[in-house]
């Protein structure tokens, strides 16, 4: 038994069970021709096979060797089969992939991650995989992905449940040998430690002899799977070779090397073991390949040995593979049962802002911006749509989120409400026309800057403090007047530092003493209010914490002796998710606290900037172009502090272009704002290479936080001192 | 498994949590069963159930009020299996009480007297050889909700032990091949 490896750093090359070593030299310093002659002088006698067990080595043999019969692992045809994600395999095992999608950009990855409710991996299609729960997560791990080991990248959901593999081996298309192993105990990177060793279901063998007759299998294979706490497999990988715990199997009755050589049929009646264990084992290194030191690092000192000491990250780079050609299936997939589809519409094809931009001219002064108000008008009609059926419905628009005056007045006509979370709020809603005895003041800081009397439709506090305070305020000689007292519910699942979260009946009986006096000495009915941003849970976790926090309407309506007259719904909806904005709000009042099915209950809808992101644009013009082809970025003169959530989320952007508005493609440029910060970068990965000097742009969806939350950086005056 | 471990077994009820019927275990048992609605899916609900609820001596009866007053929540696995019990029939997912005999191992036993005995808790379901254990049957498989573990039944290893033999509550005892 020989030993094959590619640095001397690989510990198994120093064991003394082995009759020889071969050392080739790292990926990244191997010549292909030379490698080739060596490889194949190795196998040249015919009683000697190599059995590769690294991924990458397996694609460059089946790249450089074919099909050769002692060259024991899967063939081109078999592992363009196996590509990330292996839809081929999944359908010939009959086990589902977990979501993915192949679509990688930001506005994909974002709504990717927003409908992935346990969160997502960024996955390599060679190698690697890492665990992401934000678009700048996802984006940095494929870029990471991308440059360490070549090939694309997708996004696949994280599926919660207990990991489980298939280890096999078929020689020529027959399969000769599985079994089934469950983890037990993982490493902290996730690899095996102990499992549960099993004989593979009949059905799930005879569906991999199948697959294996029908691609030609030669060699080990390793097919790894999550088994969810209902009992169902999920296929997550297919490795060409064997797996790292193949040793394991062994030690449990079951020799898939050895009968990868002796061509060995799986015995009838085998008694495995239940499982098997690892334990750590100095050995001394051996005398011919020695041991070296720590390299060092070019500035932090000692660098310690990478994981992959045999360079395989570099092979990946060297562009010694082709692609897979095997067909890749969909883009994206979502599985059949899914209760709520993902929403399809992308964000420019939602607003089609870009076409009710005014021409521009050469006395603009710019950065400016645009209101759309006739966005406004659509989403609102749009949300009313949707809305339809539902009795006792009131829309209100958040004035923190969009303060600026046109499209105030506009809210205000279309007869919204206001939500104010402050009393200078309040007073600008109703001076853009809002009727203050409809407004609702959330927050924590609602009854600020102080007032001698307030006139408001609806409060929701959120805390027991806050309830106590205003009942002090109102003995100290506050007026209020209010026809809904509220509390905010806090979600459980949600870490924040708003609203009220029960833990024994202390509290709950608390607060219902509290309810109770504002109640009386307001005359006021009750009402109960869950916060929380769509945008950030996205739709499936809102519908959950929803659910949840308001399921203590009930044991306060118990105490309170009637059902909440209002149930308030806020929290920023993505722009996207208007359409299963119904379907969740009727999820939520049918599985909520019971007293929220009443046909009395007024429902009050705060969805943020759903109703006003697409309502403004800010045009900008070019100040320079840097740079040339994919690489070039261009400066314009609208800046972070013009467009704040430029950092956060990518906003379309359009090109005024032949007498018309027209979206910018996608590309590898950036457009860079006028300030001198490092992070003022506007946009990323557009086609900006036929921009020029003086060309007008126009950032579309800004008319949300990125109005309300604009700062006047780089204009040489502070706030203050423009007001 | 010895008849004086099967009777001793068998003499032990099932462990229920009580409710007063009035409004302090009405919100008690919400409290309670709220702690595990931040894990959105009922396998993480039920893994949650020993996380939540430490493993340790059980003076029975217990109430929902009572469950719910300390900051610290200790069950015992009867405890632990009525919650389980509550979280599956919330979720709609079928399922039926039973009990396993376990063997631990020998110096474990001793452990578990002592404790229980310094709580005052009755301690009934140790025996010699053979310790009493609260599990359920969902579908096809055993769940053990003190472990919050899969188990495939008699002969299978939990980390308390070997299951010796296991029993949905009011069907017999299927017991393993070396017992």
């Amino acid at each position: 038994m020989v030993g094959l490896d590619y640095s001397a750093a690989s510990s198994a090359l120093h064991t003394s069970i082995l009759d020889d070593v071969v050392l080739l030299p790292g990926w990244d310093e191997i010549h292909p021709g030379t490698w080739m002659e060596q490889v194949a002088d190795l196998i040249a006698d015919p009683n000697t096979f190599l059995i590769p067990t690294l991924d990458l080595e397996v694609r460059v043999l089946a790249e450089f060797f074919g099909v050769h019969e002692r060259v024991l692992a899967p063939n081109k045809r078999v592992l363009d089969t196996v590509a990330k994600p292996p839809v081929t395999v999944a359908d010939a095992l009959g086990l589902p992939l977990p979501e993915f999608s192949t679509d990688t950009d930001w506005g994909a990855a974002e709504r990717f991650i927003r409908h992935s409710p346990y969160g997502a991996w960024a996955k390599g299609q060679h190698y690697e995989a890492f665990r992401v729960r934000s678009v700048e997560e996802a984006l940095a791990a494929g870029r990471f992905i991308k440059r360490e080991w070549g090939g694309d990248w997708h996004l696949e959901a994280h599926v919660p449940g207990q990991e489980c593999g298939i280890a096999f081996v078929a020689r020529n298309g027959a399969l000769l040998d599985a079994v089934l192993m469950t983890k037990v105990i993982l490493t902290p990177e996730g690899k095996t430690w102990s499992g549960e060793v099993a004989e593979l279901p009949d059905v799930l063998w005879e569906k991999l002899r199948h697959y294996a007759a029908d691609v030609g299998w030669n060699g080990g294979g390793e097919i790894e799977m999550i088994r969810t706490w209902d009992g169902d497999l999920k296929l997550m990988e297919v490795n060409p070779r064997f797996p790292a715990w193949i040793h394991g199997a062994s030690t449990c009755g079951a020799n898939l090397p050895a009968a990868l050589l002796a061509e060995q049929v799986r015995p009838e009646r085998r008694r495995l073991t239940s499982g098997f264990t690892r334990v750590v084992e100095e050995i001394a290194v051996s005398p011919v390949l020695g041991i070296s030191s720590y390299p060092w690092g070019p500035s932090d000192g000692i660098n310690p040995a990478t994981k992959h000491p045999s360079g395989m990250r570099t092979l990946g780079r060297r562009e010694l593979l082709s692609e897979p050609t095997a067909v890749h299936g969909p883009a994206s997939a979502i599985p059949s049962n899914r209760t709520h589809p993902q929403p399809s519409e992308s964000t420019e094809s939602l607003t089609g802002y870009e076409t009710l931009l005014d021409t521009p001219s050469e006395s603009w002064a710019t950065p400016s911006r645009q209101i759309l108000v006739t966005l406004l008008d659509e989403r609102v009609a749009e949300l009313r749509a949707q809305l339809d059926g539902l009795p006792h419905t009131v829309l209100a628009h958040s004035i923190k989120t969009c303060p600026h005056p046109e499209l105030l007045s506009r809210a205000a006509g279309l007869g919204l409400v206001a939500e104010a979370i402050t009393l200078d709020e309040l007073d600008v809603a109703i001076t853009h026309g809002f009727d203050p005895g409809c407004a609702i003041l959330n927050g924590p800081a609602k009854w600020w800057p102080s007032r001698s009397s307030v006139r408001c439709g609806a409060f929701f506090a959120d805390s027991v403090e806050e309830l106590a305070q205003l009942v002090r305020s109102l003995d100290a000689g506050f007026r209020l007047t209010a026809d809904i007292v509220g509390i905010r519910v806090a979600a459980p699942g949600v870490a924040s530092r708003f609203g009220l979260s029960f833990e024994r009946s202390a509290d709950l009986a608390e607060t219902a003493a509290l309810l109770t006096e504002l109640r009386v000495r307001l005359g006021a009915r009750w009402g109960i209010h869950f916060h929380q941003a769509e945008s950030v849970l996205g739709p499936d976790r809102w519908r959950h914490e929803a659910t949840s926090a308001l399921g203590f309407a009930d044991p306060l309506a118990d105490r309170l002796g009637d059902p909440p007259a209002v149930v308030d719904f806020g929290g920023g909806w993505h722009v996207d998710d208007l359409s299963v904005l119904r379907s969740s709000l009727d999820r939520v009042l049918a599985t909520g606290g019971d007293c929220l099915r009443t046909r009395q209950l007024e429902i009050v809808l705060e969805p943020g900037k759903l109703l006003t992101q697409s309502a403004a644009a800010v045009v900008t013009r070019v100040l320079l172009a840097k740079g040339h082809g994919i690489g070039r970025e261009v400066i314009v003169d609208a800046a972070l502090g013009d467009i704040p959530e430029a950092r956060y989320r990518a906003h379309p952007v359009a090109q005024f272009i032949h007498g018309e508005w027209r979206p910018v493609s996608r590309g590898a440029g950036r457009i860079l704002g006028r300030s001198c910060m490092e992070s003022d970068i506007l946009a990323e990965e557009l086609d900006v290479s036929s921009l020029a000097e003086g060309d007008f742009l126009a950032f579309g969806m800004c008319g949300a936080y990125d109005l309300s939350m604009s700062y006047p950086f780089g204009r040489g005056l502070a706030a203050e001192a423009l007001a | 498994m010895s008849e004086q471990d099967r009777q001793r077994i068998d003499s032990i009820g099932l462990s229920r949590i009580s409710h007063h019927g009035d409004l302090c275990c009405r919100e008690a048992r919400r409290f309670v069963l709220r702690r595990f609605e931040r894990w959105v899916d009922t396998g993480s609900r039920l893994a949650a159930i020993p996380l939540l609820v430490s493993w340790g001596p059980t003076r029975w009866p217990v109430s929902w009020c009572r469950l719910a007053e300390p900051d610290k929540w200790v069950g015992d696995c009867g405890v632990h299996a009525d919650l389980a019990g509550e979280l599956l029939t919330l979720a709609g997912v079928p399922y039926a009480r039973g009990r396993a005999a376990i063997k631990p191992p020998a110096y474990a036993v001793p452990h578990w007297r002592s404790t229980w005995s310094a709580s005052d808790a009755n301690d009934v379901w140790i025996g010699d050889d053979v310790v009493h254990h609260e599990v359920l049957r969902i579908g096809e498989r055993w769940w053990d909700p003190t472990e919050a573990r899969w188990f495939a039944g008699p002969g299978a290893h939990v980390l308390a032990g070997c299951v010796a033999a296991v029993r949905v509550e009011g069907a017999d005892w299927q017991l393993s091949e070396a017992d």
